[in-house]
């Protein structure tokens, strides 16, 4: 028969260790990480008793996993919702936005082509020039300082990923000092460290024989092995401007690790950088376009002053923005000296290209978004000029060494740099600088009209205030007429044959002045028209309505301005809307994953009360047990005292 | 199944500021009044949302361009209104001018009168607006017309400038004066029949007509009276590149040769003809010579210097003065044509200003329903929402509450 005594103790022993196990839970239930101890009882051999086999650390491997990967996914998309709703909200001001100043701007011109003389009106234009200006400024400030903050978000996060990998670390090296004793508390501690990494980067682990537990990035290399913790660095990119890569010291050697994250606030963190490149580069382009657009226009008229029209905004390719449009690898061995100059803003795209020297005599320019090949050739001689999508990159001098890369943005620094250049409203080309018209004492019924401006730099304008030479189109007959020389009366070519409302130029001789004439109507022999240089015409608009119709027209990669800021902001609208609703379904599934987790894990205090009832009850019953043996020793003893 | 604890509490903080973040998105869209808070709230309807309001901005771009482009329209055709009232108030003094019974104090009266028509036609040219004189061209800063030397020049641009009032509407804004007032030609608007100075005689040839354009030759052409053998009187006709016209080649020019004039007979030769009535005598020349372009305010000052010079009772000097009178008035009418056309033609800019008007704001409308339509959020309909978040907000809250009651009371088993 079993010892009653011997029963009573153990039973006594192994629930004061139950209700201790039930207490730790209850104590921990609002400690992260701690997975519930579970207290396995069983009976002691020969009927002698209860005791405790064991107590189970509860804990699901793949509940884990499956909550490291609930937690990249929703730190990386809400960190891209975060940065971009913010950028969102700069940029899509319905009053401040790039959009309602280029309206305003149309406005204004639409203003002065009423009344080109009134300088008013001119001071408005170039008014309304210089807010738009400063407005893609303020655009690019904002993106670049939300570059930096995605920078110091990076080193913030960067130093967690460090505290956390060397604690882990620590913890390791404590568990391999544990000697076979109990791990769970130290183990508790670790899941709550790698579940709390799992937010800032993605990575592979593994529990090692000895329990120490290693964690690998992407590419293999270890952020935990063992004792030891890799650190993460934060260093300025060396082939972008405002950017940031992560570089791992794997050994003593740094190696660039930014492409190996692909979740968690860090990827995220990445992800909003590179699209914040972009947006730039597309605020970039569009500013170029702008620029361009309006100083090419300008160019094609003449002033209040009766001269021809110059630049507006300061020139797109000018000296030191030819030369910033580049960033060479730290590591090139050649001595390249580069520009790029923008020669199509039409066709330029918001991508960059990379230029790289496969042998000392051959080139290949790659554009970075789609991945092809733009041009490729050969490099043997300098200078070279290498033409793609819009723009043309310059090595006059230096020498090329096999394996040289550089980063090429044609656009880069527009935005930023975009001013108007000019201060005086009468610079401002509103008319053409060319007019025509009927002699008086022509016959035939027949006009002629100016009909547009494509050049001001051919030779018919190389003289100031005047046309070189004025022309004289005298008629032959009804139907053939000759170009003259005005200043010397020499016959320039014909006889010509007219078509009423044909364009004259390039006349079939090739004389192209850089205006257009067309004649119609029914002319006389003897009718004839001059053309000569527009002086005094304060309330020409020919050239303001042209401005205005820049913005009907096709200007950058088949949109108009207008057209192209809202694709612009449109896709920053839908990056962030990717991201919110990636944030919210990355939400639903973390919370999943956590419950999940939590269900097997977690504490539940309704549990552990009833549990403690019972161990209680038990307790109490074993006291019991020890009573009655008590009892029954008493009785015994006073038996034999009897 | 286990519930563990923590995770009713972190569900219940979840749940609870999951429907907060629900109502405060509603109070932005009461308090806004718009659906969306930001455009990442629904990109494509924000895209469309932005097209439309991009194409009403667009439509009410050109607003005070369509007021400025009508008022100026407007002046345009107020202004040829006067000038055709004027060339026709011309018109009647020159039927008064062709009275034989008036004196030449009389005349110099009408010659005052047309003074006065020159003077309003050129107030109407010269007439400038805010924008600058609106019959000038380009050079806006210049009045259209000026003299000088006793002459009416134009010294405004060729080139018309317009102005855009809708999408791809633009209408004229500022119009060359010397296409409306200028360039008239003189005569018939072909040619142009004068009399010599030196005529002795009282005859006088009618405007004439061009009768057959494919044989009309333009030139120089002397009409010369002359007496034949037998005492008639007789005419020839040469012209200063077409040589002798009549007597017709190869005729010799002798007066025996030439055709007996008669008074009120057509003289019809190279594609053009002409009446010559009175009494010529042997010397007399006429000259019909292509239409010379000139402006109106000369033709009206030449019609004035014409009146203005006393003929007396001299029956030479009335056959002189018939003469001019009959070419001048053959040239303004052909400049009361000349601006005839303008007029109509500016009377349509009008319209087409007015139908732009009309359409576009009909536009306007039809676009302002349809930017409602997307991006208006209905008040009433997100009180209700905001009424129905509050209820579920508080069923959670009281949810659990119940939970936390149940649990307490197991705490106190």
């Amino acid at each position: 028969m079993s010892d009653i005594l011997q029963i009573g103790l153990s039973s006594l022993l192994a629930y004061k260790t139950a209700l201790g196990v039930v207490s730790n839970n209850i104590a921990n239930v609002a400690t992260p990480f701690y997975s519930r101890r579970q207290i396995d009882m069983a009976s002691a051999m020969f009927n002698n008793g209860v005791q405790v086999a064991d107590v189970n650390r509860v804990y699901d491997a793949y509940m884990s996993r499956t909550l490291l990967q609930a937690q990249n996914g929703f730190g990386m998309s809400d960190t891209i919702y975060q940065q971009f709703s913010q950028l969102e909200s700069y940029i899509k001001d319905d009053t401040n936005s790039i959009g309602s100043y280029l309206s305003d701007t149309l406005k204004s011109i639409r203003e002065l082509n009423t009344d080109p003389s009134l300088s008013q009106n001119r001071s408005l234009f170039l008014n309304k020039m210089s807010i738009l200006s400063n407005r893609f400024n303020t655009i690019d400030n904002l993106i670049q300082q939300q570059e930096q903050s995605v920078g110091t978000s990076l080193d913030t996060v960067t130093k967690a990923i460090n505290s956390i990998t060397s604690s882990i670390a620590d913890i390791n090296g404590q568990i391999s000092l544990l000697q076979g004793a109990d791990p769970s508390g130290l183990l508790d501690q670790r899941e709550a460290l790698v579940q709390k990494l799992a937010t800032y980067v993605d990575f592979s682990s593994q529990v090692q024989p000895d329990g120490q537990l290693s964690i690998l990035c992407g590419n293999g290399s270890p952020l935990v092995f063992g004792k030891t913790a890799s650190t993460i660095s934060v260093a300025p990119d060396p082939m972008h401007k405002n950017a940031n890569i992560l570089s791992m010291n794997v050994g003593n050697t740094p190696i660039d690790v930014t492409r190996y994250f692909h979740g968690g606030q860090v990827a995220g963190l990445l992800s909003t950088q590179s699209q914040l490149m972009q947006t730039q580069r597309e605020f970039d382009r569009l500013a170029a376009s702008l620029m361009n657009s309006f100083n090419s226009q300008n160019k094609l008229g003449i002033d209040a002053n009766g001269n021809l029209g110059g630049n507006i905004f300061t020139d797109i390719n000018s000296t030191s923005a030819i030369a910033n449009r580049h960033i060479a690898n730290p590591a090139n061995a050649g001595t390249e000296q580069m520009s790029v100059s923008i020669t199509n803003p039409a066709v330029l795209t918001a991508s960059e290209y990379e230029l790289r020297f496969d042998t000392a005599t051959h080139y290949i320019l790659t554009r970075k978004s789609d991945g092809v090949a733009v041009n490729s050739g050969n490099a043997s001689s300098l200078p070279l000029a290498i033409n793609a999508d819009g723009f043309q990159i310059n090595i006059p001098s230096g020498t090329i060494s096999a394996g040289d890369t550089f980063t090429i943005t044609p656009t880069a620094g527009m935005a930023a740099n975009m001013r108007v250049g000019i201060t005086d409203p009468n610079l401002l080309a509103i008319g053409w600088p060319v007019t025509a018209n009927p002699s008086t004492n022509n016959q035939g019924q027949g006009t002629i009209t100016v009909t547009g401006m494509s050049d001001t730099t051919t030779s018919a304008f190389s003289t100031p205030n005047t046309l070189s030479p004025p022309l004289r189109i005298e008629f032959l007959s009804a139907t053939q007429y000759q170009i003259v020389d005005a200043s010397n009366s020499t016959v320039m070519e014909g006889p010509l044959t007219y078509t009423s409302g044909a364009a004259i130029f390039p006349t079939p001789g090739g004389y192209q002045p850089g205006y257009q004439l067309s004649l119609s109507g029914v002319m006389q022999a003897g009718d004839t028209f001059n053309v000569s240089y527009n002086n005094n015409a304060v309330g020409d608009n020919r050239n303001g309505l042209q401005f205005e119709s820049l913005f009907d027209r096709a200007t950058i990669g088949g949109n108009t301005f207008n057209k192209e800021y809202n694709s612009v902001a449109g896709n920053i609208s839908l990056v962030t809307n990717q991201a919110k609703t990636n944030a919210d379904s990355g939400q639903i599934i973390l919370t999943q994953a956590k419950s999940q987790y939590d269900q097997i894990s977690g504490v539940s205090i309704e549990e552990e009360t009833s549990n403690f009832a019972l161990y209680q009850e038990a307790y109490q019953a074993s006291a019991q047990i020890l009573q009655v043996a008590k009892t029954v020793f008493e009785t015994i003893i006073s038996l034999g005292a009897n | 199944m286990r519930v563990p604890t923590n995770n009713n509490f972190s569900n219940q903080y979840l749940m609870i500021s999951m429907q907060y973040a629900n109502l405060n998105k509603l109070y932005q869209q009461a308090a806004t009044q718009n659906k969306l808070t930001a455009p990442s709230d629904d990109p494509v309807l924000s895209a469309h949302i932005t097209n439309v309001s991009d194409y009403i901005e667009q439509l009410q771009s050109f607003d005070q361009n369509k007021t400025i482009a009508k008022n100026r329209a407007s002046l345009f055709d107020t202004s040829l209104s006067t000038a055709v009232d004027t060339i026709d108030r011309a018109r009647q003094i020159m039927v008064n001018a062709k009275n034989d019974t008036l004196s030449d104090q009389d005349r110099a009266s009408l010659a005052k009168q047309i003074e006065g028509c020159l003077s309003d036609l050129l107030n109407v040219v010269n007439k400038k607006d805010a924008s600058g004189y609106i019959f000038s061209g380009t050079h806006t800063n210049a009045p259209a017309f000026v003299q000088q030397n006793n002459k009416y020049i134009y010294q405004g641009g060729f080139d018309e400038t317009s102005i855009a009032v809708g999408i791809n509407v633009n209408v004229t804004f500022n119009e060359s004066g010397y296409d409306v007032f200028d360039g008239i030609k003189s005569g018939n608007g072909t040619f142009s029949v004068t009399a010599a100075n030196t005529n002795t005689g009282t005859a006088y040839m009618t405007p004439g007509a061009v009768v057959n354009a494919t044989t009309y030759t333009p030139d120089d052409y002397t009409v010369s009276f002359a007496t034949n053998t037998a005492g008639q009187t007789v005419f020839s006709i040469t012209g200063a590149t077409s040589g002798q016209v009549i007597p017709t080649p190869p005729t010799t020019n002798t007066p025996d040769n030439c055709p007996v004039y008669t008074s009120g007979m057509d003289m019809t030769f190279n594609g053009l003809t002409t009446t010559i009535m009175g009494i010529p005598n042997a010397g007399d020349n006429f000259n019909i010579t292509p239409s010379a372009n000139d402006n109106i305010f000369n033709t009206l000052q030449q019609l004035v210097n014409v009146l203005s010079t006393p003929i007396g009772n001299d029956p030479t000097q009335r056959a002189l003065y018939h003469q001019q009178l009959s070419d001048i008035s053959a040239t303004i009418e052909q400049g009361f044509n000349q601006l005839n056309t303008h007029k109509s033609e500016i009377g349509t800019r009008e319209i087409v200003i007015n139908n732009e008007m009309d359409a576009s704001s009909k536009f306007l409308a039809d676009q302002q329903a349809l930017l409602t339509s997307l991006a208006w959020q209905n008040p009433v309909e997100t009180q209700t929402s905001i009424s129905q978040q509050l209820v579920y907000l508080q069923a959670t809250q009281s949810a659990y509450m119940e939970i936390q009651n149940s649990m307490m009371q197991l705490l106190k088993l």
